[in-house]
């Protein structure tokens, strides 16, 4: 039986009195893709940024392979280092994700604050440029690049620290098919590499290609949770999620 | 800029109008910066530390030198440098255009006012020996150092620059912000620009000048408010990626002997011509 990266138990969270989360509780199997649905504002980046250690719950706990999250073991350098070594998120905006002057710098900059060798950096942002066929945009300001550009930049400034858990939010939003179509492919060729995805989407149509497991979310609360197969049979929940009309 | 952008600039002149103008021309005059400093030209091909040092040597002779042929030499191996780099001659006559008004202004009382040899009269105003020495070497200086300045920016890639920074001992954090800075200034540029046009397109005839400028301090207030928001996102993308507190950077590669050669030999030159 698959290991638990992740455990939720009764997670609430709110956003200067405004609930984002409300008793939510779940696990994320080694892995496994678990897709988080809903409708805009339902919770689902909030519950990422949880997952991520960039929020901590007001109640409850969140468990990651059984040690807590909390702020204080993020304040032990050691406890950081080896979360962020081991679980990525990759930001929804591009922008908010792409803050260094270069392509190159953008895609070195976690590996460098992990400390690692200047050598093995640069080699690995020199694999990572040709897994992505971003080679040629290396020397390029990340704001001068189009939509579908800027996410790989993105997706590549994560995947080059190889995590365990990938942290996706909408990953495929606002991308042209061709681009769409080159970020479903990589997150499928992920899932030979064991990797655990926790992606959240509304692309209902994307569901059976992207994910083994999913969760619906309404309001910050889980509304259902089920295989693709499942959820996408349940039209009242989906309905009542605001995913379908 | 789109050409719809471009249309809606020129076709009228209201408050937003200008803004949209003024706002697109920041973008394409960096977008053109940057097209040129990849076109391949003669200091395109030199490391931005080598041309920043060299810059700034030249920036200092032209500053410290007494005289004019000194200046204006240095002067035209900016021009020379300039063309060789393939700059358009266009941008270089409306630098020099600025320039010469802008100081040209300031210089103009030290004409009349500094005390000296008559030299002519214009007007019942005497103009000295002294005070035109005085006025025109302050033109061909700024003249000088503002074409030296242009040239470096217009054929090194702002990253490379920030990079030539750090060789010169700036501090990590200063040349991470600066560069940040100038990143999320074309991205609020970007969404001003956005928040314009989109305003532009549901308006029909023109505003009374009081609710334009309550709509311009509406957008200035909403802007803030997505800086606010926008800063708080990433350092929190920082953070997810590792970042405690303090930025971390990959060397540079040192300069070769070559180089060191020549701006030692440029020092040397420019320290010999100062001395004479």
């Amino acid at each position: 039986m698959a290991v638990d990266v992740f455990e939720l138990d009764n997670v609430s969270f709110a956003y200067r009195g405004v609930t984002a989360l409300h008793r939510v509780s779940l696990t994320v199997p080694a892995g496994r893709r678990l897709a988080l649905l809903g409708a805009n504002g339902c919770g689902k980046s909030t519950l990422l940024r949880i997952l991520d250690g960039l929020y901590f719950a007001d109640s409850g706990t969140v468990r990651y392979h059984g040690a807590a999250l909390t702020e204080v073991e993020f304040e032990h350098d050691s406890f950081s280092h080896a979360f962020r070594k081991r679980v990525g998120l990759v930001f929804q905006n591009p922008d908010v994700q792409l803050f260094c002057p270069t392509v190159f710098d953008e895609i070195a900059f976690g590996p460098l604050q992990l400390g690692w060798e200047k050598d093995r950096i640069r080699s690995t942002v020199a694999e990572a440029l040709e897994y992505f066929e971003i080679a040629d945009l290396r020397d390029r300001a990340p704001h001068r690049l189009s939509g579908g550009e800027k996410k790989r930049v993105a997706l590549a400034s994560v995947l080059i620290m190889n995590p365990e858990v990938i942290l996706l939010d909408e990953p495929t939003a606002a991308l042209d098919p061709r681009s769409q179509g080159q970020i479903v492919h990589l997150m499928k060729s992920w899932e030979a590499l064991g990797k655990t995805l926790v992606i959240a989407t509304h692309d209902l149509h994307l569901l059976a290609e992207i994910a083994d497991d999913c969760i619906v979310l309404d309001k910050g609360r889980i509304a259902g949770r089920g295989t693709p197969a499942e959820i996408l049979a349940d039209e009242t929940m989906l309905r009542a999620a605001n995913l379908i009309r | 800029m789109s050409e719809g952008l471009h249309h809606l600039v020129h076709r009228r002149k209201g408050f937003l109008d200008r803004t949209l103008g003024e706002i697109s021309h920041v973008v394409d005059r960096s977008f053109s910066a940057e097209l040129s400093s990849a076109n391949g030209g003669f200091l395109q091909q030199i490391d931005a530390r080598v041309k920043m040092a060299g810059a700034g040597i030249l920036i200092f002779t032209a500053a410290a030198a007494q005289s004019h042929a000194l200046v204006i030499g240095i002067w035209s191996i900016a021009v020379a440098l300039a063309l060789a780099s393939r700059l358009q001659w266009r941008e270089l006559t409306t630098l020099w255009t600025g320039v010469l008004l802008f100081s040209g202004f300031i210089a103009l009382p030290a004409i009349f006012l500094t005390p000296g040899e008559p030299w002519a009269r214009i007007l019942g105003l005497t103009i000295t020996h002294q005070g035109w020495r005085t006025a025109t070497m302050l033109l061909a200086r700024v003249l000088t150092t503002s074409t030296l300045g242009s040239v470096l920016v217009s054929t090194t890639p702002w990253h490379q620059l920030l990079r030539a920074m750090r060789t010169f001992r700036l501090p990590v954090v200063a040349v991470v912000l600066i560069g940040m800075t100038y990143r999320y200034i074309f991205l609020f540029i970007q969404t001003t620009l956005d928040m314009l046009e989109g305003r532009q397109s549901r308006l029909a005839g023109a505003l009374p000048a009081a609710q334009r400028r309550t709509m311009a301090i509406a957008t200035v207030g909403v802007l803030m408010s997505k800086a606010f928001e926008l800063s708080s996102d990433v350092h929190l993308a920082m953070q997810s990626r590792g970042y405690r507190g303090e930025v971390h950077v990959l060397d540079e590669r040192p300069l070769s002997a070559k180089e060191w050669a020549v701006l030692l030999a440029l020092a040397l030159l420019c320290g010999v011509a100062l001395w004479r």
